[in-house]
């Protein structure tokens, strides 16, 4: 009893210590506060341990918590708000103890300014099951290990790859890091006047999976899967000046952001043996060298206005202006790394000079003209104006080809800078009829225009009618269809003729001028029209009870003027979602859910070769004709409940969810006979339990048990060896499968 | 070539805020008085809704010291309007003497909202107006919980999808998709790309487009690049879906089948692709591991001369 006792006397000894500990360390930052004696409202700490019992670089893709070991829980939630003064200050932590922490302080006078300064981190665990050829995985430049002595054209089954290759291969760890610093002030000034800044300084830094080939075309490319190093650094500015009145609001802004990458290039050594189709000698093992252009330095800036201004107490008009410029003028990396690549043409400029001006201006107004009448009015237009200079390119396929051969080829290539022109018009009349019922119908107009696309214009109408019931305590809902309907004004291989040489589309045939299939039509402006349906139902048969059930169905029908057209010819989305609470007394509250979730597509193209141009061009049936239907299907369930003050001291609950998912492709054919594809399927159980004790008035402990399941079959990565493909050294990583278990145990404390 | 940012070119802007900072944090705040004829019933009111009226103290709406704030506006009154006088007098009760409920579900959204929007109108909610949560009859105290002091759920990182996810479920069923943003994790926000309070761009996205948006995060696809990639340049989302997809990264399909949606030339770009190319029958390299992406690999665009094909 007397070790009991004095256990017990050290427990609050240590309490009391650990509560003078965190007091003493806040209390410069809490006294600003508390000039007048108002009391802390939130100061809460909640210290604790962690233990994962399990790797899983998928369980821990973001939440920290992929390496098995203990860990510290730490979360901090202390602020101070002072009624009298509009003095306060606030520190906030997350997750202190993990890669995915995040800290932020704020201060400042309420009504006058607030400082702030944030710290996110978050970690992007990538695969790491898969192994690379390469060193120096990290760096811009690769190497291979010494002894290896390059794949050779004879070797012709894995095994002999497989012998090249596998003794020398080493652990990839895919995985990334974002580190932001940020911090931001605000400050109202007299007579409605207000400033807003914030800057965002982020580092990224890993490594991600990238293809380096070599070669072209024509059955000569030879890849392997390479680590890129991920060294970003991205500064970010956002600042606001805004005056708002009752009547009128303006906000005028601007936005800078400086991205820059510490690496220009990937440079890679080709682990395959010289082979007949590289016209440069010196292309293979050991000489031929492949460099990948990594993403160059940009800028971006935006300058704008946004406000709005009341007529009236009904009625309303909006507007926002706004100019922005992206550019970027990295220097170009040479045409080829592979020495001894003659190079007789040089490049046409040393850099891009790519400058892209963007225009924004939208205006609307909306007005309730009837107390039961409301009339909504938009119009936007929204312009991307690329001013890169366009320059013909000899290009060097794959660090592969020498010398250059003259513009009157398929190498003599101009840039094509995008542009795009949108208009949007959207009007709707909102009514509101009888018991609480408010009908809708509405118009929209699109138009865009597109340089160096195979879609000058296209236009689309949609209408949309509605009905939704809100006010009512039993049953609200609303159901809404909306019909859309897009046309292209002509289609033309704009891209084809705009970026080839004249002289080498002189010197193809009839019918074969063409570097696409001329029966494509490529979705994002195909002929389409669109349904979609929407409905959803709340009902509370009584307080204790709330149901729930939502549908979301959309079919795209992409019409073609001609058949049979090439491309996406349907898509179709349905979605729908049960839904349940259940609340049997005022501390308890249960809910479940299931959503199913589906996709599907279908498209129809044909196999062809070079031989075979003119007739797959044309719009006739072709022997090789052929059609996938995909099918992405997703199951969720979520059950879980949540008891509060159970005894006046517990709280406890649980969630647990489980998700199913299904891809699935179907190809069929004419005449070719496909074989099937097998389904990839996903698997994922969530259980999550955790408990609260209330030890004193500003104390708890708290348990908590995460416990995981997931399982995945891929086969484009399942049982492929890193030399399974015959010229495309994989990684061999495996689909991810685990069954991990989290326990903590933490100490909360309340400062009162 | 761009002249890399680094700290020190930030210097004098530095000491420049760091100077205005001094002034601001010097500054005391004007006392405010209530509003006239407006006697302030906060200790009536506290008398049965003593919880709400602890977190209304909590909150930025209780400051007294803020001029602007419903503590210095008429307390209770400014928000629930003067009949929570009458409420008080006959002694209470639901919708008793009309005082103006937010969680009455027969008062309109836009009565309720009408009354946040007379302090709220400015900064992000400019464009409540023409957002689909104003047209949908969402009230701001249908996601906001005024009362709770500074753990207003729909502001909290953590908690931000719990509020969202109640209307959106298609959303809150894919974030548990094998590909998602880490949304669940609480380190994307729904408010991180969407803004709620209504915008000019598309979904209410707090940009004019959507792939303005995504480079928000993703800076290195800005460009402009040499050889553009055209779906990828007009629309992100073209081939992305953004909040969960059973086809990693966060694609709408996969290739080589979603590639060959827009891409037929001759030879392995028009290939039929099955079965025929996975273990044990064969080994596709155009239909394992990347697919496509094995070579293609700048699908995002190429700023390298010899990059027309997206393989530099």
């Amino acid at each position: 009893m007397k070790r009991l006792a004095n256990n017990s006397s050290n427990r609050v000894l240590k309490r009391k210590t650990l509560s003078l500990a965190l007091a003493m360390a806040f209390a410069p930052v809490a006294g600003y506060a508390q000039v007048t004696g108002e009391p802390i409202l939130t100061n809460e700490v909640e210290l604790g341990v962690g233990y994962v019992n399990e790797d899983s670089w998928k369980f821990g893709e973001f939440n920290g918590l992929g390496d098995k070991g203990a860990y510290l829980i730490g979360n901090i939630d202390l602020r101070s708000h002072n009624r009298d003064t509009a003095r306060f200050w606030g520190l906030t932590g997350s997750n202190l103890g993990l890669s995915s922490r995040n800290l932020r302080f704020d201060m400042g006078t309420q009504g006058r300014y607030r400082l702030f300064l944030e710290y996110d981190q978050i970690e992007k665990r990538g695969n790491d099951t898969g192994r690379t050829l390469f060193n120096g995985a990290g760096s811009g430049t690769l190497t291979l290990p010494a002894g290896f002595a390059g794949i050779a054209t004879t070797d012709t089954t894995v095994a002999l790859r497989a012998a090249k290759v596998d003794p020398f291969l080493q652990k990839l760890d895919l995985r990334q890091e974002r580190q932001n610093y940020i911090a931001g002030v605000s400050a109202e000034l007299a007579h409605g006047w207000g400033v807003h800044a914030k800057f965002r300084h982020e580092r990224k830094d890993g490594i991600r999976l990238q293809g380096g080939v070599f070669g072209n075309s024509g059955g000569n490319p030879r890849a392997a899967l390479i680590p890129e190093p991920v060294d970003y650094e991205t500064n970010e500015l956002e600042a606001a000046l805004e005056y708002a009145t009752q009547k009128m609001q303006v906000r005028v802004f601007y936005h800078l952001s400086l991205f820059s990458n510490d690496n220009a290039a990937l440079t890679w050594p080709n682990p395959y043996q010289q082979i007949a189709g590289w016209t440069a000698a010196s292309a293979g093992f050991p000489t031929g060298i492949g460099q990948l252009a990594l993403p160059p330095d940009n800028q971006a800036h935006q300058l704008g206005v946004n406000g709005g201004y009341n007529f009236s107490q009904t009625t309303r008009l909006g507007y926002t202006v706004a100019l922005g410029r992206m550019t970027q003028d990295e220097q170009f990396l040479p045409y080829a790394a592979t020495p001894g690549i003659v190079i007789n043409t040089p490049l046409p400029r040393s850099s891009l000079d790519g400058k892209a001006n963007t225009k924004l201006a939208s205006l609307n107004v909306t007005s309730r003209v009837l107390p039961t009448l409301t009339l909504r009015g938009s119009y936007k237009y929204d312009e991307r104006d690329d001013k890169t200079p366009q320059a013909q390119y000899l290009y060097i396929g794959g660090d592969s080809q020498s010398p250059q051969s003259g513009v009157a080829t398929n190498r003599a290539r101009t840039n094509l800078p995008l542009s795009h022109k949108q208009h949007l018009v959207k009007l709707d009349a909102d009514y509101r009829a009888f018991a609480g019922i408010k009908l809708n119908a509405g118009y929209d107009y699109e138009q865009i225009r597109r340089s160096n696309e195979e879609a000058a214009k296209t236009k689309e109408h949609t209408v949309r009618v509605g009905a939704r019931r809100s006010l009512s305590e039993t049953v609200t809902g609303a159901v809404s269809y909306a019909h859309s309907r897009r046309r292209y004004d002509s289609y033309h291989d704009i891209p084809y003729e705009a970026s080839f040489s004249p002289e080498f589309r002189a010197l193809q045939a009839a019918g074969t001028a063409w570097d696409n299939n001329p029966l494509v039509r490529r979705h994002p402006f195909s002929n389409r029209d669109r349904d979609r349906l929407k409905f959803n139902v709340n009902a509370s048969p009584s307080e204790k009870v709330a149901l729930g059930f939502a549908a979301d169905f959309y079919n795209d029908d992409y019409k073609s003027e001609q058949n049979p057209l090439l491309g996406r010819q349907e898509a179709k989305g349905t979605t729908y979602t049960l839904d349940a609470a259940f609340t049997p007394a005022d501390k308890v509250t249960t809910y479940a859910f299931y959503t199913h979730d589906n996709y599907e597509s279908r498209q129809q193209s044909r196999s062809f070769n070079a031989a075979q141009k003119l007739l797959a061009g044309s719009a006739e049936i072709f022997v090789n004709d052929w059609w996938v239907d995909v099918d992405n299907e997703a199951d969720t369930i979520g059950i879980g409940f949540k008891v509060t003050e159970f005894r006046s001291r517990i709280d406890f609950g649980a969630d647990l969810t489980y998700t199913e998912t299904t891809g699935h492709i179907n190809p069929t054919a004419r005449t070719l006979i496909p074989l099937p594809v097998p389904d990839n399927r996903t698997r994922f159980t969530g259980l999550q339990l955790f408990a609260k004790y209330q030890l004193q008035k500003n104390s708890w402990l708290r348990a908590s048990f995460l416990r995981q399941w997931y399982k995945e079959t891929d086969w484009a990565w399942d049982n492929v060896r890193p030399t399974e493909m015959a010229n495309v050294i994989s990684t061999g990583q495996q689909s991810p499968i685990y069954s991990v278990s989290v326990i903590g145990l933490s100490y909360i404390y309340r400062f009162q | 070539m761009l002249i890399r940012p680094r700290f020190g070119a930030w210097r004098m802007p530095g000491v420049l805020l760091g100077a205005f900072l001094l002034v601001l944090a010097g500054l005391q705040p004007a006392l405010a008085q209530p509003a006239p004829g407006k006697a302030s019933p906060e200790e009536t009111c506290k008398g049965c809704h003593e919880d709400y009226f602890n977190g209304y103290a909590a909150s930025k709406h209780g400051t007294k010291a803020d001029s602007r704030a419903p503590a210095s506006q008429g307390g209770c009154l400014a928000c629930h309007g003067d009949a929570a006088l009458e409420h008080a007098k006959q002694g209470g009760g639901k919708g008793v003497g009309g005082v103006l409920g937010f969680s009455d579900r027969k008062v309109p959204a836009e009565t309720k909202n009408a009354v946040c929007l007379t302090c709220h109108q400015s900064g992000a909610r400019i464009n409540w107006q023409i957002s689909s949560h104003a047209s949908s009859e969402v009230a701001c105290s249908s996601c906001h919980n005024v009362h709770s002091g500074d753990k207003d759920k729909v502001r909290m990182k953590a908690t931000q999808f719990e509020v969202c996810g109640s209307c959106h479920k298609t959303q809150r069923a894919q974030i548990n998709y094998p590909s998602h943003h880490p949304i669940k994790e609480g380190k994307v926000t729904c408010s991180s790309c969407h803004e709620p309070h209504g915008s000019v761009g598309p979904n209410m996205l707090k940009k004019e487009t959507i792939n303005e948006t995504c480079y928000g995060c993703h800076t290195e696809k800005r460009g402009p690049l040499l050889w553009e990639h055209p779906p990828v340049r007009e629309n992100c989302a073209n081939c992305h879906t953004p909040h969960g997809s059973i086809n990693a990264p966060l694609l709408k399909a996969r290739g080589p089948w979603l590639c060959q949606e827009c891409h037929a030339a001759p030879q392995h770009p028009s290939t039929l692709y099955s079965g025929t190319g996975i273990p044990p029958t064969g080994a596709a390299q155009q239909l394992l591991a990347r697919n496509c992406l094995n070579c293609h690999t700048q699908v995002h665009g190429s700023n390298h001369p010899s990059g027309p094909r997206w393989t530099r």
